[in-house]
């Protein structure tokens, strides 16, 4: 807590009697591959900095102020000081809560393995990784890219809190590509994880060689309406960006939310957690980024919306208190690749991890279950409109299901839909997918900010041929 | 935590640092690297006036035998700079290939990059005032404008570089970016469009903006609160000049990066010299583009920024280069090797990139036109080097049919096989639809760096869907 202490004694001095300090500390290592070789072998690299807020009450808003910088010299953390106090000065907002101390979750965020040999567990993975791939006749990597994180987290504020965490991530992509008579077709698989266990990459090559060799036969699907099985890496893009939007504390002040408590939003099958002290998920902690524990708040309950989540900035606006969902990374899932730069970004209200519950079919029952339909891997982008919950994208690797089998492997083409119901003229107006679910598989996968099954979609609509 | 340098002093730095690695390995660099800046967010409810990524660092990276080793510290201190050297200069390559790096002609530049209101001289007050201004005239304008955001940012870029063969360089790059969303709602429905405006530019960005621009995206807001899902299938399309710029990046330009070639990663390889498209489509990456949001003097490895066709009437003329793929591909280096900061590598990466003017107006794009959609206003993109697959989205569109612009449309998809996209193209428009404009590239899923892009209307096919 040295560098806390050393910035809230220029505080005193300033006297500011109501601030927070954030800092943060973050080690890496990485190695880059070209082919099958190493491109370049990078580390340490090192990034340390902090974040300093200040908060003004103005009759009954409060002005709130940040500034961040790198440098402990008094002359700098002054800077930054001034820099919080301008913007504490000429903003306002309806209300702050500084978090009081608390006691933590326990809460499993760090891998003890990346922590003390971080630069050996990379070369190690790189080098299993080549050589799983070698043993593969059938696909080349044409480039890879592995990470480790530690990071070291301390947040203070005027109200005494003192909160501390150490936490690690890894995390792999690559690109596996797949030739034939100078057919081209690739599979590009991301992972972002906090524990090696995680990683399963001997598991993960063949299914992600057959993905690569698969492509290469695949076709542009025709237009069509289709049941539609979505893997967790692309509900773990849609869901925090729309469903998790919508459940905002912050969406609901501004009048935006399409969500009231109590009323139904999708099927009874669907009940969805966010769920911030899952142990190994990426937007798990004990604290959330202004001190505040981390818990689990139900936000659907067999179809019926339940809960909101709240800062320390809107539960004082809405008269609540804080559920643990000051973060300072935005939801997407890739946000986690920034993690090093967290204490230069603000605090907003945003979901920790999205859990879905558990159905009771396996993925394979799930596609015995059809006639006709799409299993859906990945998509291109997954990018979704928080605002109108609809989303479009390319199709990047998929199957059609015929006959309750896996059968032609499709690429191109896009698939389309709105989360929540489409808001068009009553004529027009089409149900959302959350509406539309016909199976949730058993078993659920960490995907990004989720915690995710398979979900089946009925009527999902291809755009195609 | 970091100690505070001046320019100067990061100089001294990087010379300690280069002379500490030049007698043990082929090559060797060294890149410091200072982002500041402020960001202003207005809406209904919040004003948050805050630091946008705010970084200060070093990056060390030495070349031998075909592979790169490298370092970053935010720990400027002489002691600890000269440390990461000598780890480096000792590195033995974990695998080796015969790829030379060519030698380039040392330079020197020291230069901060003009703008006409320079950011750091507006007190934040004034700025945020601004903004008040704009949200106070988005609001007013229409009682079904429930919120609207504003958000402005401003940061300058610092980059000084020193390599064994001698340059010694430093660049600041001031960038300005502006984008207000007005949140239209009218019973159940809700609905938006956006202004995004930004470059290397300063303040004037801001002050100069015009009241009609701002009606005009109230107005577009309003309008999608009627807008009908978009068709799904194949059709005729037109791009509005953003949609063309995000083709010209995310789907060819990826394509053109010459790392992704030397790793035959690009389905443009076997194309190179050929014919792919229309005659009058020209395609540039163009550093030095003035005002450009991706306009530098110079890379991250000290070679000079410069316009490059990478198609020329219709054929493919040429890749994109860091100084390894052209010592790799024996050509020169075309000053896109670039990081998103000293704690992310360098790769291959695209500057401005646009489509050039062709001869056709607008008019006569849709005239030709029977059953087609019209794309406006992009939001996002995503490659597909080595298999040319395309997606590009857009916050709007409309239908057009007979030969007229017809019903709007709120969120679209368009997807389609690259080559095929261009071999469709066969329209090109004119000169005075030019525009610019600014945005991030990620490489793959990160490494977010500053990019231009744009260009004029171009009528193709492609499949279309909801977005």
């Amino acid at each position: 807590m040295s560098e806390i202490d050393s910035i809230q004694k220029i505080l005193q001095q300033e006297n500011v009697s109501q601030w927070d300090i954030y800092v943060e500390t973050a080690e890496e290592y990485e190695v880059q591959l070209r082919n099958f070789d190493v491109e370049t072998v990078r580390g340490p690299i090192t990034n340390s900095g902090y974040a300093v807020r200040v908060m003004v009450p103005k009759n009954k808003k409060v002005g709130i102020g940040i500034g961040t910088g790198n440098s402990l010299q008094p002359s700098q953390v002054k800077k930054c000081l001034d820099t919080a106090s301008v913007g504490a000065r000429i903003t306002e907002f309806p209300g702050y809560a500084i978090p009081r101390p608390s006691r933590y979750p326990n809460v499993k965020v760090a891998d003890s393995k990346i922590t003390l040999t971080p630069e050996a567990v990379v070369n190690e993975k790189a080098e299993e990784l080549v050589s799983l791939l070698r043993k593969s006749r059938t696909v080349t990597p044409t480039f890879g890219k592995l990470r480790t994180y530690n990071l070291s987290t301390m947040i203070g504020n005027s109200e005494g809190l003192r909160a501390e965490k150490k936490e690690t991530f890894f995390y792999v992509e690559l690109a596996l590509k797949a030739e034939r008579e100078g057919q081209l077709a690739e599979y590009w698989p991301m992972i972002f994880v906090r524990r090696l266990e995680d990683l399963k990459l001997a598991e993960q090559i063949p299914n992600w060689t057959k993905l690569a060799e698969d492509s290469l036969r695949a076709k542009v699907p025709k237009t069509m309406k289709a049941p539609v099985i979505f893997a967790p890496q692309i509900l773990g893009n849609i869901l925090p960006n729309t469903v998790g939007f919508h459940c905002l504390g912050s969406t609901l002040f501004r009048g935006m939310s399409r969500l009231k408590k109590g009323e139904k939003m999708g099927r009874e099958e669907l009940t969805v957690h966010d769920d911030g002290v899952f142990d190994y998920a990426l937007g798990s902690s004990p604290f959330d980024d202004e001190g505040t524990p981390q818990t689990r708040t139900t936000l659907i309950e067999k179809g019926i919306h339940k809960s909101f989540l709240y800062d320390a900035m809107y539960a004082a606006a809405s008269n609540l208190d804080s559920t643990g969902n000051g973060q300072k990374l935005p939801a997407f899932s890739l946000a986690f690749t920034r993690a090093d730069l967290k204490y230069s970004m603000l605090p907003s209200v945003q979901p920790t991890n999205i859990a879905v519950e558990p159905g009771d079919m396996s993925l394979e029952e799930m596609i015995a279950t059809m006639k006709e339909g799409i299993y859906l891997e990945q998509l291109s982008s997954s990018s979704s409109d928080s605002v109108t919950t609809s989303f479009g994208s390319e199709i990047r690797n998929a199957y059609l299901i015929e006959k309750g089998e896996l059968s032609t492997p499709l690429k191109g083409g896009q698939i389309n839909g709105f989360l929540l119901d489409s808001q068009d003229a009553e004529d027009q107006k089409a149900p959302g997918l959350l509406n539309q679910i016909s199976g949730i598989s058993r078993k659920t996968l960490i995907a990004g900010r989720c915690i995710t099954p398979y979900i089946r979609f009925e009527n999902v609509q291809i755009a195609g041929k | 935590m970091a100690e505070h340098i001046s320019s100067e002093g990061a100089k001294d730095l990087l010379a300690k640092a280069v002379q500490t690695m030049e007698n043990d390995v082929e090559y060797a660099d060294a890149l410091y690297e200072r982002t500041e800046g402020v960001s202003i967010v207005k809406d209904n409810v919040e004003e948050r006036v805050s630091t946008p990524v705010a970084t200060r660092g070093l990056v060390l990276r030495v070349y031998r035998l075909g592979q790169w080793r490298e370092a970053s510290t935010h720990d400027l201190s002489p002691a600890r700079a000269v440390e990461l050297a000598k780890k480096l200069a000792g590195f033995e390559p974990l695998s080796r290939n015969s790829v030379k790096l060519q030698e380039l002609k040392p330079w020197e530049l020291d230069e901060e990059l003009s703008v006409k209101i320079n950011p750091s001289e507006v007190d934040v007050e004034e700025k945020l005032e601004h903004l008040r201004g704009f949200h106070r005239d988005v609001i007013g304008r229409d009682k079904r404008i429930v919120n609207a955001r504003v958000a402005y940012s401003d940061f300058i870029s610092e980059r000084i570089f020193a390599n064994t063969e001698g340059s010694v360089l430093r660049q600041v790059i001031p960038r300005t970016t502006l984008f207000i969303v007005p949140i239209a709602k009218e019973g159940g429905r809700m609905d938006y469009d956006y202004l995004s405006c930004g470059g290397t530019s300063g303040f004037e960005l801001v002050k100069d903006l015009k009241e009609q621009t701002v009606k005009e995206v109230v107005d577009s807001s309003i309008s999608l609160l009627e807008a009908s899902a978009p068709p799904s299938g194949h059709f005729k399309v037109i791009l509005d000049q953003g949609m063309t710029g995000t083709f010209a990046h995310e789907s060819f330009g990826h394509g053109c990066e010459a790392d992704q070639v030397v790793r035959k990663r690009s389905y443009l390889l076997p194309h190179f010299g050929t014919r792919i498209g229309f005659e009058k489509l020209n395609i540039c990456d163009d550093g030095t583009l003035h005002g450009g949001f991706g306009s530098f003097l110079f890379d991250d490895e000290g070679v000079k920024s410069k316009k490059n066709y990478i198609l020329k009437n219709g054929v493919l003329d040429g890749f994109l280069h860091e100084r390894y793929s052209a010592s790799a591909m024996n050509t020169e280096p075309t000053g896109n090797g670039r990081r998103e900061s000293f704690l992310r590598k360098l790769f291959v990466r695209m500057t401005n990139t646009y489509v050039e003017p062709g001869d056709y107006s607008l008019e006569e794009m849709v005239e030709e036109v029977d059953n087609g959609v019209m794309l406006v206003h992009t939001t996002s993109g995503m490659e597909d080097p080595l298999a040319g697959g395309m997606e590009l989205k857009c916050k709007k569109g409309y239908l057009i049919e007979k030969g007229k612009i017809g019903r709007v449309l709120s969120s679209l998809t368009l997807t389609e096989n690259v080559p095929q996209f261009i071999s469709s193209i066969d329209a090109v428009g004119r000169r005075e639809q030019f525009e610019s404009e600014s945005g991030t590239c990620g490489k793959g899923y990160e490494d977010f760096v500053p990019v231009g892009d744009g260009g004029v209307y171009i009528r193709a096919e492609a499949v279309v869907g909801q977005g």
